[in-house]
């Protein structure tokens, strides 16, 4: 007996993605899970460009982590030409990326990821609205909040345009600053009502282990002296068994990751080299974050933290933990936005230093909401981009997203082939990918192929 | 009660995260009319057969994307084009420097670091990347990357009221509040090499900002951030190709343009948005039959 189910297209994630699944015999044969987004070519058509134009060119990757990508590649560009930044410039950075996780994580939250976990009748935000219009209304304050931070700081709402090589074009005016901490207290106090609404969720729920599943997997994300951090730092990698495997500077990502080539999906498959693949194809993200830190840098978030490990092991495997964690991160992006704009320095008009390109290369990691991000160009002499290396999130969750899926549809078969069931399985499918929150748009190198090729070990290959 | 679709093709999702932006204005559009596709907001998993008003976010990259731009026109009384990668291409449009066969290549077998001779299958991938106007009949456009926020919801409700919305026919630069004195440096220079004057027209001082070949309604927030215009609402209502609108506006300004032009160097520049839709990309093609 052969069984074909797809879930064509994935509804309530960002962009176009696909889940297909082969039973035969009872078994689970073969589970694809692949963007549909087309690809767009972005390490091609950066090439030959001006290198200082690249945080506004990247940022088209995606319409969600723009923000990261516009940080993250005038970091990279940056760090080719040796250039330090005023302080307040990169407190106004700081504040911008944390004001892009607030805005994009209650978008997941309340938009994409409530509708499932209040199990509303009509699955979406009009529903939620209707249901629950305070909590919508809520949700609604926060998400603005972040597009407030990222027009004030950014220029712009969506796709910003301030951060150049040398610093940030625009400063922040005392009377921008003064409402933006208003709205941000404001903000805070409703990200608050909305964590312990998940909270409350989790603990009504937490004894059904099999909702969300996942293997062990190695996890990677940014800290800064071992805290949880969103826009600097150091990388560091957990292994399964949850040691710390490495601790590495973004220059020198090539000792420690490689990419591989799967032969069916031709996604590029990054993994930890010292690990192999897959064994080190490691996951990133809210949940990944909260596995590497020691703890949190900002009060509030540090109590949700302990609230979190009540319900979870830190590290824990289990998927079900991303949307808490990114729940409680919602907090600590509000207590970093209000924490430096509390700070005087940050209305001071030394924003920018003028720069000179050279050649060289450059590497830059930023945490976007759902994960590590980097970018790598190689600079010429006359300041044209020769090569790029871009790995976004998705880039990393992807093969275990897909196992993650895999494992999962075997533990419910049954209800996989099962008629009456089975919408309700592939709603638990659905559910498994948009707690990663992927972005299919950002996975810049992923393309769509119905190309099966059974048991076919993926080729790898060393960089450079 | 308007049976509204929206469909992302080879764009970003930033046209529908700007249109999130809209909150409780979007939320009573969507009370007073039925959203019936949406796959980022809703689950339908199929295009209904009767649409009343679609929008479509994002260029054609693949030959998937062309079918589903022609059965959503099929299916719709009014299409619309969102952002300017529907509109114009977009950003993903500057890739139309290679065909799509030879940009394969490049990313997946001969960058740095991924497995040699080994091409992804890709049979749905069309040569060049078009902006939606060159498969099927667009009714209105609202460019921009994203459009405004406020077009948006202008254009929508405008529509739904059974009128005909209309776009600024201003260019950036009647939006800009840096001063124009009329005189000009002649030597173009880099953002990052030097501080502007924070009240003064970029063009003036040298930046190549694309204000005089954009059109406006944005209310020019680039120049007042302290960025150029990169042209993103692309050509005005009297030109058709921005790129050879700035270079006229700059051969007018000054004698002397002081840049040797290239085209994969300054399509980035001239026609960061356009270049899928302009007469040189055209020209290309015909030439050199890539
Ligand atoms: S060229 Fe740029 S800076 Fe000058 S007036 Fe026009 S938009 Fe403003
Ligand atoms: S100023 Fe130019 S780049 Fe900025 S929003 Fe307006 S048209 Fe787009």
């Amino acid at each position: 007996m052969s069984l074909n189910l797809s879930i064509d297209p994935l509804t309530r994630v960002e962009g176009g993605g696909r889940v297909k699944i082969e039973v035969r015999d009872g078994k689970v044969k073969d589970l694809q899970f692949s963007t549909t987004t087309s690809p767009r070519f972005f390490e091609f058509l950066l090439l030959n460009k001006q290198a200082e134009d690249a945080p506004r060119i990247s940022e088209r990757i995606c319409g969600i982590c723009y923000v990261n990508h516009h940080l993250v590649s005038v970091k990279a560009v940056e760090d080719a030409w040796g250039v330090e930044i005023p302080p307040t410039a990169l407190m106004l950075r700081r504040v911008l990326n944390a004001g892009s996780f607030v805005t994009s994580h209650s978008l997941h939250l309340a938009f994409l990821a409530l509708p499932d976990l209040l199990e509303l009748e009509e699955l979406n935000f009009i529903g939620l609205a209707k249901k629950y219009p305070d909590l919508a209304k809520k949700a609604i304050q926060i998400h603005e909040y972040g597009n407030r931070v990222v027009q004030e700081i950014g220029g712009r709402v969506v796709h910003p345009v301030t951060a150049v090589p040398g610093g940030m074009t625009k400063a922040l005016t005392g009377e921008a600053r003064l409402n933006l901490l208003v709205e941000g207290r404001q903000a805070l106090n409703n990200v608050r009502s909305l964590v312990e609404l998940v909270l409350e969720l989790y603990e009504k729920r937490i004894n059904d282990p099999l909702e969300y599943m996942a293997d062990e997997t190695p996890h990677m994300g940014l800290v800064r002296d071992g805290k949880h951090e969103l826009y600097d730092g150091s990388v560091r990698a957990k292994g399964k068994k949850g040691e710390i495997i490495h601790e590495f500077k973004p220059k020198d990502y090539r000792n420690y990751l490689e990419e591989a080539v799967s032969d069916h999906s031709f996604t590029k498959l990054p993994y930890l080299r010292s690990e192999g693949y897959p064994d080190g194809a490691a996951r990133v993200g809210p949940l990944s974050r909260f596995n590497v830190m020691d703890s949190m840098p900002w009060t509030v978030a540090e109590s949700y933290l302990k609230d979190y490990e009540k319900l979870f092991r830190r590290p824990t495997h289990d998927t079900a933990a991303y949307n808490l964690a990114r729940a409680i991160e919602t907090v600590a992006a509000a207590e970093e936005c209000i924490h430096y704009l509390s700070d005087d320095q940050i209305v001071s008009t030394d924003t920018r230093v003028p720069v000179k390109s050279k050649a060289g290369e450059g590497v830059a990691f930023v945490e976007a909401p759902r994960g590590l991000l980097l970018h790598n160009y190689r600079i010429d002499e006359d300041g044209l981009i020769r090569y790029v290396n871009i790995i976004a999130p998705t880039t990393f969750n992807h093969p275990n997203i897909e196992r993650n899926l895999r494992l999962w549809a075997e533990a419910h078969i049954d209800e996989l082939k099962n008629e009456g069931t089975r919408d309700r399985a592939l709603w638990g499918i659905e559910k498994i990918v948009r707690a990663y929150d992927p972005c299919l748009s950002c996975s810049v190198h992923t393309i769509e192929t119905d190309l099966v090729i059974d048991g076919e070990p993926c080729s790898i290959r060393r960089f450079g | 009660m308007a049976k509204i679709l929206i469909a992302g093709l080879a764009g970003d999702s930033g046209c529908q995260v700007a249109t999130l932006a809209l909150h409780e204005k979007l939320l009573q559009i969507l009370s007073e009319n039925e959203l019936v596709y949406a796959s980022t907001l809703i689950d339908a998993k199929q295009i209904p057969e009767e649409v009343d008003v679609a929008i479509i976010e994002g260029g054609i990259r693949t030959e998937h994307e062309k079918h589903l731009a022609e059965e959503i026109r099929k299916k719709s009384k009014t299409v619309i084009t969102i952002g300017s990668c529907a509109c114009f291409g977009g950003i993903p449009g500057l890739a139309n420097l290679e065909e799509g066969g030879e940009l394969l290549k490049k990313v997946y077998a001969e960058l740095e670091g991924t497995v040699e001779g080994h091409l992804p299958v890709h049979d749905t991938l069309t040569n060049y990347v078009a902006p939606v106007g060159n498969v099927v009949k667009v009714d209105y456009s609202i460019p921009g990357c994203p459009p405004e926020i406020d077009d948006i919801a202008y254009v929508l409700t405008t529509l739904l009221e059974g009128k005909v919305p209309l776009l600024s026919k201003s260019d950036v630069c009647d939006d800009c509040k840096r001063e124009r004195l009329g005189t000009y440096k002649t030597a173009a220079k880099r953002l990052h090499e030097s501080i502007p004057d924070p009240d003064r027209c970029l063009l003036e001082q040298g930046y190549l900002c694309m204000g005089p070949a954009t059109r406006g309604g944005c209310g020019a927030p680039c120049p007042a951030a302290g960025h150029t215009c990169d042209g993103c609402r692309g050509p005005t209502e009297k030109n058709d190709d921005q790129g050879l609108t700035m270079l006229d506006a700059l051969v007018s300004l000054a004698n002397e343009l002081g840049v040797n032009l290239s085209l994969p160097r300054h399509s980035g520049s001239i026609y960061r948005y356009t270049f899928a839709s302009s007469r040189i990309e055209k020209l290309l093609r015909e030439r050199f039959k890539i």
